[in-house]
């Protein structure tokens, strides 16, 4: 642990226990501490920080770790640093999964939820797996990202189009659609907890079988893991963590594709390094864009996505330059 | 003369088209018109009124963004370039809202050069990055692109104030709710001139198909017809946004459609593609407005549920871009 990584790491602390007091109005201190307790005396402040800006922080903390070791999990397990869950479709899957299930009679509960974007985005990774193997060969990366931003296209657009037909569900799910932490409830905490949690823990005790898929298949089989499991475990994982956290902040989309990177140049290539960086600046990144949002004025309905897709896209083209630079 | 196919379902089209909405109109109802009669009013004038301009423009716009995506396409030698999803028709937009909301009451005949302004810097910005990476690589930039351009405009929206905003978000989602007679006459009386240049330049554009070496061993490099051709593109695109907003795979869709029928020099493919980008445009418009009736999905949205597949089909079946 270099100072860099120490000063990163109690920045992330230090936000994620101040973030709460950002916003308006402003709190100090003392009031955090005073009203945060659950024996403050009821009040505006203490409703305000117990129902709005407790849940809104924890849930940016658990959605960006998701999101960020998700991420991390797809580009080393596709050998392809441009890959993310929402550049290749599958947060939009997953929000087509909830929309379609919001527009159906069945009642909305959190696991409901989760199990309906579980299922979207089940459906659209075997697609675009499926269809990248057609069009352009397994697992090849320009292919991957192709077919997906189609794919996603086509889910955002089929989205859009249920939600005109249906102005019942477009009212009730307008803001989460653009990804927005505002509307967060404190029932759906729990559940996503206890999901974010489990994922992240099932994707560290499955790093080392990782580690081995990226020395080959036959390499895998050598060392007696069938590589065509430990694909699928890994897959299911990044599957729960980005459901997870899509059924409750919307899809996010580009913070999977540069946590990793920003991760890896911090810490270094190590998987388990790599991997524990993503979850600390995935939280660290979403929790930033949404104080940043709570505090400029008139922009509280600005979901943060906004932020995040203006600093994520010039690094994504700068990695695209890099990467496909002309020869010659 | 296999293209005279399209130029044969176009008055077919155009027939079931005015037909087809939220009130089903019979043939005999569509004669009415030409009848002077007092029974006529209400049906000549929501045709006359709403659904004629309306197709007008819808055709137009597709035979414009045909025509544009057929010559990025041949000038970038990347059959998979289309204005909408390389971030062109995005920028455009993010101009004219920029406009709208700094500047109201401006005349309409302006917004498309703000419009103009937004799509050259786009497309300036895409060919320096072109020259430096593959043609893979641009698609995947100008998605990217195009992504945050949208999120920029949704910033706009938001700083905006409240009573403009409504008007802009209907234009922005790609419909053409509101086109009247205003817009048909703003848009033939630009692509009066931009279309002849555009097929000009399609019947220049055939030494594109060969490789950089033998074009420049034959004498025909054509760098000032480029840079025309890309000036061209954006200003179509920009005049298409102007109109309609933010509409996306036809100019990709129009030529591949085209190239089913024809040879893939761009000289022949000038018309076909415009006719049947007319016809695409116009087809996933009435589909938006006859589908759930008296709801109304805008062309931009049909057309990426309908472009999607075909391109991803487009992709399978010719595998274009596999090296």
């Amino acid at each position: 642990m270099t100072w860099t990584n120490r000063l990163l790491c109690m920045a992330a602390c230090l936000l994620a226990l101040l973030s709460p007091a950002l916003g308006d109005p402003v709190f100090s201190l003392l009031q955090l501490w005073q009203f945060s307790l659950p024996s403050a005396p009821p009040s505006l402040e203490a409703l305000i920080l117990q129902e709005l800006r407790w849940p809104r922080t924890l849930v940016a903390v658990l959605g960006g770790a998701a999101l960020g070791c998700a991420g991390c999990l797809l580009q080393r397990l596709t050998a392809n640093q441009l890959a993310s869950p929402g550049l290749i479709g599958i947060n939009q899957g997953a929000a087509l999964g909830l929309v379609l299930l919001i527009m159906s009679p069945l009642p909305l509960s959190p696991l409901l939820s989760f199990s309906a974007a579980f299922t979207g985005a089940l459906l659209a990774m075997v697609l675009v797996f499926m269809l990248t193997r057609l069009s352009f060969g397994f697992l090849s990366p320009e292919g991957l990202l192709l077919c997906g931003a189609l794919l996603g296209s086509l889910y955002g657009a089929l989205t859009l189009a249920l939600l005109l037909i249906n102005q019942h569900a477009l009212e009730q799910i307008r803001f989460w659609l653009a990804g927005s932490l505002s509307y967060v409830e404190p029932s759906q905490l729990g559940p996503m907890a206890i999901l974010v949690i489990s994922g992240l823990l099932f994707a560290f005790a499955l790093q080392r079988r990782l580690q081995v898929l990226e020395l080959g298949s036959d390499a895998a089989h050598g060392l007696g893991i069938n590589p065509l499991h430990a694909l699928i475990q890994i897959m299911l994982v990044i599957l729960v963590l980005t459901a997870a956290a899509v059924a409750v902040i919307g899809p996010i989309l580009f913070l999977g594709l540069i946590v990793p990177h920003l991760s890896r140049s911090l810490w270094g290539d190590q998987l388990w390094r790599q991997l524990s960086g993503s979850a600390v600046l995935g939280a660290l990144l979403l929790l930033a864009a949404d104080s940043f949002i709570r505090l400029t004025p008139q922009a509280d309905q600005l979901p943060p996505s906004v932020p995040l897709a203006v600093l994520g896209v010039p690094c994504f083209i700068w990695l695209i330059m890099r990467r496909y630079a002309r020869e010659s | 003369m296999r293209w005279l196919i399209y130029l044969a379902l176009l008055p077919l089209a155009l027939l079931g088209c005015l037909q087809s909405g939220s009130v089903t109109l019979s043939a005999e109802q569509l004669l009415l018109l030409f009848q002077p009669s007092e029974m006529a009013t209400t049906t000549s004038q929501l045709i006359l009124q709403l659904r004629l301009p309306r197709m007008l423009c819808a055709m137009l716009i597709g035979a414009a963004l045909g025509l544009a995506g057929l010559l990025l396409q041949s000038r970038s030698g990347n059959p998979m370039a289309d204005p909408g999803m390389l971030g062109i028709n995005q920028g455009a937009a993010l101009t004219v809202v920029l406009l709208l909301i700094s500047l109201p009451g401006l005349d309409p005949v302006l917004i498309p050069l703000a419009g103009l302004a937004g799509a050259l810097s786009i497309t300036g910005l895409l060919w320096w990055l072109s020259q430096r990476c593959q043609p893979v690589a641009l698609l995947l930039i100008g998605i990217a692109l195009s992504s945050l351009l949208a999120a920029l405009t949704g910033l706009l929206l938001l700083v905006g104030e409240q009573q403009r905003i409504t008007t802009v978000l209907t234009w922005l989602s790609g419909s053409l709710a509101a086109a009247d007679w205003n817009d048909v006459w703003l848009l033939s009386g630009y692509l009066l001139f931009l279309l002849p240049a555009g097929i000009w330049l399609c019947f220049r554009a055939d030494p594109c198909l060969l490789d950089p070496l033998s074009r420049r061993m034959l004498g025909a490099e054509q760098t000032w017809l480029n840079s025309l051709s890309l000036l061209l593109v954006a200003t179509l695109s920009a005049l298409a946004v102007t109109v309609a907003g933010a509409i996306g795979f036809i100019g990709l869709l129009a030529p591949h459609l085209a190239r089913l029928l024809h040879s893939p020099l761009p000289s022949r493919l000038a018309l076909p593609s415009m006719l049947s980008g007319a016809l695409l445009c116009l087809l996933a418009d009435t589909l938006g407005r006859a589908l759930f009736a008296p709801l109304q999905l805008p062309v931009g949205l049909v057309l990426a549920i309908i472009g999607a597949p075909m391109f991803l089909l487009l992709l399978i079946t010719r595998k274009t871009l596999k090296r």
